[in-house]
């Protein structure tokens, strides 16, 4: 549990010992809800003297070394003493009393929406007073032995980063199930809060990218990054897996400035696939921050300002086999017309901007605005490219906020907190140019056989922006053994998408030969959707309960209650679809509201904090995705869908007269009812204090989500054509022509003046079950180690969705009208295996030397072994998705591979399944070595070397197709069945990489000066 | 107290979970194409092989019809047409479908001819029409005159006499190289070097295959106009070359013998190689002006090779008066 609290009127019992006066206080003494709001913590406490009494008049000191900052206040007449609104973050605190010896204990960690309490006990002492007693952190007993504790700044100091932004982290996190990706869910559906307000990037319809796409903001920024896993606090609403928050830093009344100049080569070492050479290049960093008071005590500001330029290897080509990439390439190349390019490093230049000012007039009100600006431009492509003259993809990305929050304490019982944001973000991608031609952009083009793909993706061209309004209030009561909280949101948002064309042409060839005299099949959108935007309002009340009967036990319940009014009025009906189908996709049913009750307890047996017991359980709204929306209203059948079989003779280009191939008008509806997913979740959690400095726990946790969006084709036939040999259901006319087999162009449409009619239905689901175990050991900054396993199970019923965008699946529905049924099972993100471990050490023989690294380890990328065919102008067509058995004749076929891919023995007439192989794991090792060096008085001087990714690790996504279909060959059919035989042969480049995802090696050496 | 708690936030707990495990995912989130449809439609014989149904053209009786989902191999329905040839079949799965006559009421002897519109689309309301045409094969000349005889089947090729030129209503029509005679034709205007397509039912007669209760239609009005085979009058009177019931020429034929025989000029004629029987209507010689064919003329005549009574001899049959060519009209 993030906070317990409780009165502060329960006896100490046990407070006894006079070794320099510390004691271990188990939930005694605890703050008023009142002292901390969403972004701030609190700190209580109560000092006793040696026999017990009450300690009267005690000056407490609370100081953060780090910000040279320091608050002063006196134990009353019970000894209890409490300082409120403090910034997340590491504390020492210091007791004085004439007559008694001073105490000093340092390593206090105040979280945000958290509460500290520490008991002190002085002892008497002659005056003079000569000594300070020192204790450490870990003997002091704090709320905050539980899952999922915030990083802190410090934390975030000590270890190498990725400088690409916040995804990073989520190997950090040590208590999690699956990172930053919510328990297997996907990026997309998790989110990013700031200061305890949702930022939200805007990413175009149809692309993989995640929640951090790609506008990173500095961790620089933060403070303090939380991972919350379930979010049993009904104030946060649409977050059904993991999401960080994050408080920004905030100034102090002494005057700071701060630099960090570094520069970053890289990567270094990048292992590809692909043929060609990536050369490294360097990116310059700088980060300054100035702090102060603009009046003291009163108002204060901060600024930080980033700049930086990142490189990452970036490829638009990918082949399993380098001799079929290579030919690819020359080919092309030989007719002028270059499908994409080869690696090359693409640099993104970012600035970063950010500023707060706190104003607290006075100790019962705090009022904070902050606002930030994130630029991003993407440069050059550099090395590696084939055609360095080829107009470059771009990306311009612009995002701000301005957050504003007011906290009133209201006596004791009572507080008010009022937030108030604005937010916005804005995208414009670009695709790259053929040479020569300005309105050409590189196909998708794929090589059957060698398992090339090359080319763009011209489908996330546009302009695509988001502005959110955000007010929110939330009011506290604390009374008797109860803590009320209850609280009003109300927001609007604006999205936008112009989208400069749909999806490209994917050119399909069966050969280099074929590519060569251009003979392939053409799967191709032409036109572009409508502009499409929209506004919504959303509103949101909730109310919860913290009951807490014993100082040991606490239960908490509440419920949310949230409606989304979305512009479905606005939603197109097409006349000519719905008089052949009877679909009218402007009717769609408007959301109900939606309620999200939660229950959380928390048990400490004895009472001394050395055992935790936890629990949770609730539901949990997700967020509607924008995108869908858009993807509605801008395709109303102004695209179409156009494919053709035979000469491609006017490739990298469309237009051709001959042959003349199928046209016809594509639509995407929204279903009948789409509902935001929904998560219920529940875990429990034990955790072990292991002495002074370690801290262990075993958590196990169970998850589904609902409702998760999935896309199906109306228009496709509704029976299929035939199985092949493996078991896979083929829908069209199988026909074989000019070295192909494929199906008919047109064969597969059930309405023949329809292309694809898409369909967005909220019935996926996705379920999670974890247990890890985590073991944390800390001894203040000198040595830091957290180290985690996870095992978990991961299954879905929405294929190729793993970065949340729905995909088409050309098997739904299966021929009864219901998915097929190897559609449900092992998720794509399905990673069983999971360990993490980051920490820091001071090195004890060498002053000033710090040693920091984070290690992740887990489970590769599951696949499914498939045959790869031309049966589908998709480009699942190479990346391969239809599972297949392994039929008898075929076995003595694949049985040698059996040794290198044990997953295949599991085919042999088995039932059909996906993601039963799994490539090879994952092991990612960033290291950080840091010199103190020598500086002027009040000043710190730091050299740092961060090697980034040590292992040149990546995810790689495998070649997955055992088969090729031989166009060659000739078509089969067994008698009696509906069966046809492909004519087929194993594919040489079966688990070979298709993709390879690692960055690079880097290496970054940076001095930071602190003034 | 301390269980009480622990149990208690189990309740909680457990109660949650079951209200939780109460929601379906997907139920009512699904569109369905529930909506069904109707076809209808005609068969009928499609004489003419226009692929639309023609005043005359016969409805098809008991002809089973295969509903069988476009893209697909799976028959949904089968409907049969009634004694007007109307046939229909309702709750049809919304979609195109293909129409499949049954391949055992075709045979050999009847295909095809348009199924319209193909695929059939069926959609929500109305129902669509569908016009199903079979119609007798069409075969080539060459096949016609090796094949079998009592078969209906259609001939295509370019016409070498008019309807009216002939005895017995025959129509000539040449394909490549080969030659069909088609006898007892129904009326029909066609010219010399129109493309047709006729009907009959193949006959032997004198060891040759004939069309006969020809039912033609041109196709195409003078296309190209015929060239008659040069042959000797001893090679056309033996059909030689295979050049019976073919349009052929003679030239420097001289007149050996001349009679008149109800109504027709009988000429015997030789260019030296044999006899040839020339026989036309007498009036053309009035159409030419000549008075009357004396032995020893000498003069061009082309025409077609007919059989001559039940023998193997031919003679030969000029289609119009122009074909007897270089007779000087009289003074």
């Amino acid at each position: 549990m993030p906070v317990l609290l409780a009165n502060c009127r329960v006896g100490m019992h046990h407070a006894r010992s006079l070794c320099l006066g510390l004691i271990l206080l188990p939930l005694v003494l605890c703050t008023p809800l009142a002292a901390q709001t969403l972004s701030t913590g609190s700190l209580g406490g109560r000092i006793l003297a040696p026999d017990g009494g009450s300690l009267e008049g005690v000056l407490v000191t609370l100081s953060r070394g780090d910000r040279n900052w320091e608050e002063t206040v006196t134990a009353d007449r019970t000894g209890a003493f409490m300082f409120r609104f403090l910034d997340p973050g590491t504390y020492a605190l210091r007791a004085e009393r004439l007559g008694f010896v001073p105490l000093e204990v340092a390593g206090i960690i105040v979280r945000s929406s958290g509460s500290a309490e520490v008991g002190l006990t002085l002892r008497p002492s002659p005056p003079p007073v000569t000594d300070v007693d020192r204790v450490t952190f870990a003997r002091v007993r704090t709320s905050a032995v539980t899952r999922g504790d915030p990083l802190l700044a410090e934390e975030l100091d000590r270890l190498p980063f990725q400088s690409v932004g916040a995804s990073a982290l989520s190997t950090l996190e040590p208590f999690s199930g699956a990172g930053l990706q919510g328990r297997g869910l996907p990026e997309r559906l998790t989110s990013l809060n700031l200061d305890g307000m949702p930022l939200r990037t805007v990413h175009p319809p149809g692309s993989g990218a995640g929640m951090f796409h790609p506008g990173p903001w500095p961790l620089s920024l933060f403070e303090e990054i939380e991972f919350v896993r379930s979010g049993v606090d009904v104030e946060w609403g649409f977050h059904p897996g993991g999401l960080v928050r994050a408080s920004s830093r905030r100034g102090g009344n002494a005057r700071e400035f701060e630099v960090r100049v570094g520069v970053t080569g890289g990567p270094l070492g990048f292992d590809s696939p692909l043929p060609g050479e990536v050369d490294p290049t360097l990116g310059p960093e700088v980060t300054a921050v100035l702090s102060g008071a603009i009046t003291p005590d009163t108002t204060t500001y901060r600024v930080v300002l980033d700049l930086r330029r990142v490189a990452r290897p970036q490829s638009v080509l990918a082949g399993s086999s380098v001799g079929a990439a290579e030919a690819f390439l020359q080919s092309a190349g030989e007719t002028g017309g270059v499908p994409g390019r080869g690696d090359g490093i693409a640099t993104w230049d970012m600035a970063s901007l950010f500023g707060r000012v706190d104003w607290r007039p006075r100790e019962t009100l705090g009022v904070s605005v902050r606002s930030g600006m994130n630029l991003l431009r993407d440069g050059a492509w550099d090395g590696g490219n084939p055609r360095p003259e080829a107009d470059r993809a771009t990306l311009e990305s612009h995002e701000g906020f301005l957050h504003g929050s007011l906290t009133s304490r209201m006596g004791e019982a009572g507080a008010l907190e009022v937030r108030v944001g604005l937010d916005t973000s804005q995208r414009d991608y670009r695709a790259s140019r053929l040479p020569g031609n300005g309105s050409l952009t590189p196909p998708r083009t794929l090589v059957h056989r060698g398992g090339v793909m090359a080319g763009g993706d011209s489908e996330v061209e546009g302009e695509f922006g988001r502005t959110g309004f955000f007010l929110g209030t939330v009011l506290h009561y604390l009374g008797g053994r109860h803590h009320l909280k209850g609280g009003v949101e109300l927001g609007r948002e604006g999205h936008r998408a112009d989208r400069r064309s749909a999806q490209g042409p994917v050119f399909l060839f069966p050969t280099q030969e074929d590519f060569a005299d251009r003979r392939g099949l053409l799967s191709a959108a032409l036109g572009s959707p409508i502009d499409a935007s929209y506004a919504s309002a959303r509103m949101a009340v909730f109310f919860q309960d913290r009951w807490m009967p014993s100082p040991s036990f606490s239960l908490t319940a509440g419920a949310r209650i949230e409606y989304q009014n979305l512009p479905l009025e606005d939603l197109h009906s097409d006349e000519r679809w719905f008089e052949a189908s009877g679909i009218d996709g402007a009717e769609v049913a408007d959301p109900s509201i939606q309620v999200s009750p939660r229950v959380s307890w928390e048990w400490s047996p004895g009472g001394g904090g050395r055992l935790t017991l936890s629990g949770a359980a609730g539901l949990q709204r997700g967020q509607f995705d924008p995108a869908l929306l858009l993807e509605v209203l801008g395709d109303t059948g102004t695209v179409t869908g156009f494919r053709r079989m035979g000469s491609q003779a006017a490739w990298p280009g469309v237009a051709a007269p001959d042959p003349p191939g199928v046209a016809a008008r594509r639509l995407t509806l929204m279903g009948p009812r789409f509902d935001q997913p929904l998560s219920r979740f529940l875990e429990g959690a034990i955790s072990v204090s292991l002495g002074r400095f370690t801290v262990a726990e075993l958590t196990g946790e169970h998850r589904r989500t609902d409702f998760l969006p999935r896309r199906r084709d109306l228009n496709r036939v509704p029976r299929r054509f035939a199985r092949d040999q493996f078991g896979r259901e083929i829908f069209g006319e199988v026909v074989q022509a000019v070295g192909l087999v494929t199906i008919h162009p047109g064969s597969d449409r059930r309405f023949q003046e329809f292309d694809v009619v898409s369909a967005l239905e909220s019935d996926g689901w996705s379920t999670w079950s974890g247990v890890t175990l985590g073991v944390r050991h800390a001894t203040g900054d000198d040595r830091s180690l957290r180290v985690s396993y996870t095992w978990s199970t991961t299954e879905d019923n929405a294929p190729l969705s793993e970065a949340g965008w729905p995909r088409m699946v050309r098997e739904r529905p299966g021929a009864d009208g219901a998915d097929p049924t190897w559609l449900a099972g092992t998720s794509d993100l399905h990673r069983p295996h999971h360990v993490r471990a980051s920490g820091s050490l001071r090195l004890p023989g060498i002053p000033g030397v710090t040693l920091g690294g984070v290690y992740s380890g887990k489970s590769g990328r599951p696949f499914t072994p498939t045959v790869r065919d031309l049966l589908g102008a998709e480009p699942t067509a190479l990346v391969g998705l239809h599972p297949i058995t392994i039929p008898e004749e075929l076995v003595a076929l694949t049985s040698p591979l059996e040794g290198t891919a044990p997953c295949l023995r599991d085919l042999r007439g088995a039932q059909l399944q996906r993601n039963t192989c799994r490539a090879g794991s994952v092991h990612v090792l960033d290291t950080r070595v840091t010199v103190s060096l020598p500086a002027p008085a009040g000043q710190s001087w730091h050299l740092s070397l961060d090697v980034y990714n040590l292992l040149d690790a990546g995810d790689e996504i495998p070649d997955g197709a055992l088969f090729l279909v031989d166009g060659a060959g000739s078509v089969g059919e067994d008698p009696g069945s509906d069966r046809i035989i492909l004519p087929v042969v194993l594919n040489p480049d079966f688990g070979q990489p298709l993709f390879r995802s690692s960055p690079g090696r880097h290496l970054r050496v940076g001095l930071t000066m602190r003034f | 107290m301390r269980y009480a708690n622990s149990l208690g936030s189990a309740f909680v707990l457990s109660l949650l979970w079951v209200l939780a495990a109460c929601s379906e995912a997907g139920e009512g989130h699904l569109f369905q194409i529930e909506s069904t449809g109707v076809v209808s439609g005609d068969a009928f014989l499609d004489l003419g092989r226009t692929g639309a149904r023609a005043p005359g053209d016969p409805s098809l009786v008991g002809l089973e019809l295969a509903l069988v989902m476009f893209g697909s191999r799976d028959t949904v329905t089968l409907a049969l047409s009634d004694t007007a040839g109307f046939f229909g079949a309702r709750n049809l799965p919304l979609g195109s479908f293909m129409i499949v006559p049954d391949p055992g009421f075709l045979g050999d002897s009847l295909e095809v001819t348009r199924i319209s519109p193909s695929p059939a689309e069926v959609r929500r309301g109305p129902g669509t029409a569908i016009s199903v045409g079979i119609s007798f094969p069409v075969r080539e000349v060459e096949e016609i005159l090796g094949g079998p005889t009592g078969v209906r089947l259609y001939a295509r090729g370019i016409a070498l006499n008019s309807r009216e030129s002939l005895p017995g209503s025959a129509v000539h029509i040449r394909a490549g190289d080969r030659a069909l005679r088609v006898v007892d034709v129904a009326p029909l205007v066609i010219q010399p070097g129109d493309s047709i397509l006729i009907l009959g039912r193949t006959q032997r007669v004198a060891g040759r295959v004939i069309l006969e209760e020809g039912l033609g239609r041109r196709l195409r009005q003078g296309v190209t106009a015929p060239v008659p085979w040069p042959l000797t009058t001893m090679a056309a009177s033996a059909a030689g070359g295979g050049r019976g019931d073919d349009f052929v020429t003679v030239t420097g034929v001289e007149v050996l013998d001349v009679r008149t025989s109800f109504g027709e000029t009988v000429a015997t004629v030789s260019d030296g190689s044999g006899p040839l029987v020339v026989r036309f209507p007498s009036g053309y010689l009035a159409q030419l002006r000549v008075e009357a064919l004396e032995p020893g003329t000498v003069f061009d005549v082309q025409g077609i090779l007919l059989r001559a009574g039940s023998g193997a001899v031919r003679e030969l049959r000029p289609r119009v008066p122009t074909d007897l060519i270089g007779l000087e009209p009289a003074p």
